[in-house]
């Protein structure tokens, strides 16, 4: 069924708060935090519930000394001042939400709320600092406060990262089964009725004769025991069940074998729970049940017959809202109640801390994917899990990084990429786990054979990428654009290696005296004398103007200047393709390894052994590569290569590449 | 505190006696005459006592006579970046005495007679027990007017103050009598909240010790206004209970002797040995022209000599206007001639306010201004600027700009109404009630004319069924016929919003007001008209020195309005009905007006309303 979108949180600035100097990042309904451990993940949630957490006490929001950035120096001393500014936007389906925040509305195009917490000093009539206040506006300007009362219409829920969800399941009167249980306000009468044959059932078991027995033997006991003591009568009773403990009594069991939650694995346990809180904190404006009495009420209302199509009678004459309702009718339906049944509705956004806990990454992968993808509640995850990364919609990535001494906040909720190529990364992304959002760095790479190679190299280097948390992202094709994109938005450092595609071009007259250009590829260079270029550099080219990054008058003219032009800028550009390059660059002991690994490979006889050598020895790398591919194929070649990889077998630009990259992320590391 | 603060610090360092009182730990009073800063003095005191050395649970308690200098406080200490507490009371003395006096203490009293829930008075009882007390003592309304009275009522609280005022048996019987008349309803008026509270102050110790307790220090603005009963307050709270004071005050703008305000009082605690008067003796809007002739006005009691600090190199301009008959032709040569005039000498329009002495004067030459094209705005209505009306205007200019006004401040108010008026709407969700208010609200934006939107407003919201029966606001049912009438009728007809919103701002407007409702305002130029003897000062007052000496600070409050110039008008001739008839009698010049003319007349500056030199360029 269409639902309308809960309110959602979507921007957040941090000034000077713990880990956050000056942070200014958009949000989107949904949103995955990723970042390592003491980035300040944490952190950035609890600036949020600075404002918005109901459970928050004054004391909680009064901050210290410590709460500051640690850059500054004696920050209350200096007057500093903490400030967190949050806006929320998908309010206005809402009456009352628009009404409790109308102080709070800073835009209506869209309608945009803002909430500021400042913790600042308080400055006395000589200029002094008496103390430190803590204060929470609504709006723009300081006339209306932020009170617990606008807590209640939109607050934040932050389930944290370790806890006995046992216990919580459990907890009677704070557990979320029992809460939702609440919600639906259940009839006082009914409650009552089964109370009743509860008792009237239970009674049976005091009739049985071993009871009666027993209740002989404890009142002859007992009597001997206290002599003469009047109104002494031993009595027996099962349970005198109030209406309230009934609803106490509602447990969730799992399985056919009906095991209690406490035999659930601990993930089990918090996917149920963060299951009974998604569905606890439904917009409740459109009910899904409504009393009889209650509904002729609101029929009397309905003046244009619109309550009566969307509700059926049960048999315990309640009405239910039917299922598959279509997306219109919701918006009419809601609207409609909106006006006309007041109940008060909070609306709460959900926050998990790192709920990949305990739970395999099958389960991680299709629990979230459901939560990012259906729920009408706003929802934000702080994680490390590459796998809920990988499934989180592009748009909702928030990545916490550090930069020299403070962390920075990135987010992808701006990002403009068509949608063709968000299917791709998002595709991408899932197929390789979300990896590329928490490497310290990314290359970028073309194919297989890279994706191989590059490693082994690094390694053969010195510098295992593995040290420096760099991963190889193989995209599988040129289209670099979209990946720098989402790079760039996360700020996460990366370079591109790629290859030359060296081509010459033939200029031949027509018949009808016009010149016609045809390219030739797949051939060595210097041997002729034509004009030639590098597919690859004018690709690069394209991209980095196209982004941007570079300016496009700045490009030298040379092929050569522009190879090295772009290399400044991270992107590395080889002449031909990987492997001819290797063979074109290495010694007489890189060719004797390709040779070996070759022969290891093929399964044909001596004679593809000595073809393949030959044009090796020949310098005709293409036919080579050609061959490779036709008896071996690049992936399986790259990977065997890889193991046996010796310095001259790494062209230039790819170690130009490693070692420029480690550099600049090491740099980041001391930073 | 924020920068606001400081600047305006740096400014009053700046003079010696500003700094002084500012400075004052002691009981500090400030006299200060037109034009001398004390508002800026004052809001500074408060936010810096409020922020230094008044902790919560004490709090400040700031005291004035009227709503509108309330709101200059309230506005000045938001722009110092002070945001008062709850603990805080910044006020008229009338909700003061009702909220920190009354309420809270008279239950434990009840020699006082106080009957909750308290319920004020409306005017049409108030007339009945006038009226009996008529009867009783066998007196026509001409021999015993009500304000004699209720000043008499005000003037009789009982204390440690040393003046007196001569009254007659009459009044003093009818005074006491009425006193007892009202004490056998179930209601108050303001006279006696006011005088209840004084006494209850003056007699329990405990409620001086609460009070102490709650309010380390008062701050009192527009003292000589304030009348005996606070008077008795502020020496029983200050000597007997250890409260600290700061007043601010100035015995030559004492004019509201009809409700009981006497300068005699401030003069009385300034010559305690154990206060600190500072006087403010520099007047930064007039020049010293200006300022010496509205100190001829008080002769031959002028008190202090005041310095301009500013205009220093400017003459006043003085402009005398001899009508021949009747202040038909005042108006007539206000409307024609002397306001076209000073707009050809490029005055701006903002800068004229013209000074009258009756609402019905105030009415005729709006009628002319009108019928001349001339823009022009009142500051004196015939409703009261009410805490509805107040709100209601809240509630426009939250309409206009709703950066400016806070909404959640303007339901606080629309639920605190309907939950002290047992309003059946008080048990609706609040927020329902929020999502209604503002449905409202919205739904007025879209009206243009003060007449429509207060319509839709009054209309939606049912004010009138909340309103009747109230006891808090007997009479604002009426007051907002009255409004609704002015905007139908009268001077709000067919004005834009923003006119109602912004009542108190003249905006390209020449302004009219009375001569007492004419204190706090400033202008380049005003206009005084009506400048007969007889009819200022008034014929009756000439023989009484105490309402003589109160006709003097009047007039001396009207120049001293002026920053440059002022133009007198006067009539030669009036015609009044009679029990013959009709009969014209000749009208000789105001005293004030003699007074100024030998200072400040020359033959170059007097005119009839004939040859005023006004000349139409086409």
């Amino acid at each position: 069924m269409a639902e309308q979108k809960n309110p959602y949180i979507s921007n957040v600035k941090i000034k000077k708060f713990r880990n956050f100097l000056d942070v200014d990042v958009a949000l989107d309904h949904k949103q995955v935090i990723i970042g390592e451990n003491n980035v300040g993940k944490t952190n950035f949630l609890r600036a949020v519930q600075l404002i918005l957490d109901k459970d928050f006490s004054d004391n909680d929001r009064q901050l210290s000394e410590n709460d500051f950035h640690e850059s500054l120096i004696d920050p209350m001393i200096n007057g500093e001042t903490i400030e967190i500014t949050l806006q929320i936007k998908g309010f206005e389906h809402n009456s009352r939400l628009i009404a409790q925040f109308t102080d709070a509305a800073i835009s209506d195009t869209p309608p945009t709320l803002q909430f500021v917490y400042k913790f600042f000093p308080n400055i006395g009539p000589l200029g002094n600092i008496l103390n430190y206040k803590h204060e929470i506006y609504k709006g723009n300007t300081e006339q209306s406060k932020f009170t617990s009362e606008d807590r209640s219409f939109i607050n934040i829920y932050v389930i944290k990262a370790l806890r006995d969800v046992e216990r919580e399941l459990k907890a009677n009167k704070n557990s979320p089964l029992y809460k939702l249980v609440k919600k639906y306000d259940i009839s006082k009468d009914d409650l009552e009725n089964i109370s009743e044959s509860m008792k009237v059932a239970a009674d049976e078991l005091l009739k049985l004769d071993e009871i009666v027995h027993i209740k002989k033997a404890i009142q002859e006991r007992f009597t001997s025991l206290a002599g003469l003591q009047s109104d002494n009568e031993i009595n027996l009773s099962t349970f005198d069940i109030d209406t309230e403990r009934l609803l106490y009594t509602l447990q969730v069991y799992f399985g056919i074998s009906e095991r209690p939650v406490g035999e659930l694995s601990l993930g089990l346990g918090n996917i149920l729970y963060i299951s009974l809180m998604l569905i606890l904190l439904k917009d409740r404006t459109i009910p899904s049940i409504i009393k009889a009495e209650k509904f002729l009420e609101l029929l009397a209302l309905d003046d244009d017959q619109i309550i009566n199509n969307f509700y059926e009678l049960s048999d315990q004459s309640k009405y239910l809202l039917k299922p598959d309702i279509a997306g219109a009718d919701i918006d009419s339906l809601y609207s409609w109640m909106d006006e006309n049944n007041s109940a008060q509705q909070a609306f709460t956004i959900l926050a998990v801390e790192e709920p990949e806990a305990h739970l395999s990454p099958i389960l991680q992968r299709l629990i979230f994917r459901e939560v990012l993808h259906k729920s009408n509640t706003s929802v934000i995850f702080t994680t490390h899990s590459t796998f809920i990364g990988s499934i989180a919609p592009l748009s909702s990535i928030v990545h916490v990084r550090n930069v020299g001494a403070s962390s920075n906040i990135y987010s992808t909720a701006k990002l403009v990429i068509n949608d063709r190529e968000r299917k791709d990364i998002e595709r991408y992304i899932d197929a390789k786990r979300g990896e590329l959002y928490f490497g310290k760095g990314i290359i970028l790479v073309e194919g297989i054979t890279e994706e191989y190679i590059i490693p082994a190299a690094a390694d053969i280097l010195g510098t295992s990428l593995d040290d420096y948390g760099i991963v190889i992202c193989n995209i599988d094709s040129t289209n670099f654009k979209p990946y720098i994109q989402l790079l760039q938005a996360l700020n996460i450092p990366w370079h591109l290696i790629t290859d030359g595609d060296y081509y010459e071009i033939i200029t031949t007259a027509n018949a009808d005296g016009t010149m016609s250009e045809e390219r030739v590829y797949h051939i060595m260079d210097g041997l002729t004398v034509r004009p030639y270029k590098y597919r690859g550099i004018e690709n690069v080219n394209d991209v980095l103007v196209d982004l941007q990054i570079v300016e496009g008058a700045d490009i030298p003219e040379s092929q050569e200047d522009a190879r090295d032009f772009f290399k400044e800028r991270g992107a590395h550009v080889g002449k031909h393709t990987l492997e001819v390059d290797m063979m074109n660059e290495t010694n007489a002991d890189g060719i004797n390894i390709i040779k070996a690994v070759y022969a290891e490979l093929i399964l044909g006889g001596e004679r593809m052994q000595r073809n393949f050598e030959e044009v090796l020895d020949a310098g005709e790398y293409w036919s080579a590569l050609k061959k490779i591919e036709s008896n071996i194929s690049k992936g399986r070649f790259a990977q065997r290569l890889a193991g046996n990889l010796i310095p001259a077998l790494i062209p230039k630009y790819v170690e130009d590449g490693i070692q420029n990259f480690v550099e600049e992320v090491k740099e980041d590391y001391e930073q | 505190m924020n920068s606001n603060f400081f600047e305006d610090l740096e400014l009053i360092k700046k003079d010696q006696s500003q700094i002084d009182a500012y400075n004052s730990q002691r009981n500090t009073v400030v006299i200060a005459g037109p034009g001398s800063g004390k508002t800026r003095v004052l809001t500074l005191k408060a936010a810096s006592l409020a922020q230094g050395s008044i902790k919560k649970p004490c709090g400040l308690a700031c005291i004035s006579y009227s709503r509108e200098t309330v709101r200059e406080i309230k506005k000045r200490l938001k722009e110092y970046g002070y945001k008062p507490t709850s603990k805080d009371y910044i006020g008229t003395v009338h909700s003061f005495t009702l909220l920190h006096v009354i309420q809270p203490f008279a239950h434990l009293y009840p020699q006082y007679g106080v009957k909750y829930p308290v319920r004020i008075i409306k005017k049409e009882d108030a007339v009945k027990i006038y009226t009996s007390v008529l009867t009783e003592l066998n007196v026509t309304p001409e021999q015993l007017k009500p304000m004699e009275i209720n000043r008499q009522r005000s003037l009789s609280v009982v204390g440690n103050s040393q003046v007196t005022f001569d009254s007659t048996d009459l009044i003093e019987n009818a005074a006491s009598l009425y006193e007892r008349r009202l004490l056998e309803t179930d209601y108050l008026d303001f006279i006696s909240i006011i005088n209840i509270s004084a006494q209850i102050i003056h007699e329990q110790e405990f409620v001086r010790v609460a009070l102490r307790s709650r309010f380390p220090w008062l701050l009192v603005d527009e003292y000589q206004d304030l009348g005996k009963a606070l008077h008795e307050m502020v020496l029983e709270l200050v000597f007997s209970a250890d409260i600290k004071l700061f007043a601010v005050g100035d015995m030559n703008q004492s004019i509201y002797g009809f409700n009981g305000g006497y300068p005699d009082f401030l003069m009385e605690l300034i010559s305690r040995d154990d206060i600190y008067p500072v006087q403010l003796a520099n007047n930064y809007r007039s020049n010293q022209h200006i300022i010496a002739a509205s100190l001829e006005t008080l002769e031959p009691s002028t008190p202090l000599a005041y310095f301009a600090k500013r205009r220093l190199e400017e003459n006043a301009d003085f402009t005398f206007v001899t009508c021949n008959h009747q202040m038909d032709q005042q108006y007539d040569v206000v409307a024609n001639k002397v306001i076209p005039l000073l707009t050809q000498n490029n005055t701006s329009l903002n800068e004229i306010g013209i000074i009258t002495w009756s609402n019905t004067d105030v009415r005729s030459i709006a009628i002319a201004l009108r019928k001349n094209n001339i823009p022009f705005y009142i500051s004196k209505w015939d409703f009261e600027k009410s805490a509805i009306v107040t709100w209601l205007q809240d509630c426009a200019n939250w309409c206009i700009n709703p950066e400016k006004q806070s909404f959640d401040y303007l339901f606080k108010f629309w639920e605190n109404l309907l939950i002290n008026h047992d309003n059946s709407r008080k048990y609706m969700d609040a927020i329902d009630l929020k999502v209604d208010f503002l449905k409202t609200l919205k739904k007025s934006k879209a009206k243009e004319t003060v007449l429509e939107w207060l319509t839709l407003m009054i209309n939606n919201l049912a004010l009138a069924d909340v309103l009747e029966h109230s006891d808090m606001y007997p009479d604002e049912i009426n007051n907002l016929k009255v409004l609704l009438a002015e905007a139908t009728t009268y001077n709000l007809k067919g004005m834009q919003l923003e006119r109602f919103a912004h009542l108190g701002i003249p905006n390209n407007e020449v302004t009219i007001t009375t001569r007492h409702s004419a204190k706090g305002l400033e202008f380049e130029v005003v206009i005084l008209l009506g400048m007969e003897e007889g009819h200022f000062p008034y014929y009756l007052d000439v023989k009484n020195p105490i309402l003589l000496a109160e006709a003097q600070r009047l007039c001396y409050v009207c120049v001293s309005r002026a920053k440059k110039s002022c133009i007198l008008i006067r009539s030669e001739n009036f015609t009044v009905d009679t029990r013959w008839g009709p009969r014209t009698f000749p009208y000789g010049p105001s005293r004030f007006w003699v007074a100024l003319n030998a200072k400040f007349g020359n033959e170059n500056n007097h005119f009839t309303h004939k040859n005023y030199p006004y000349k139409n360029i086409p």
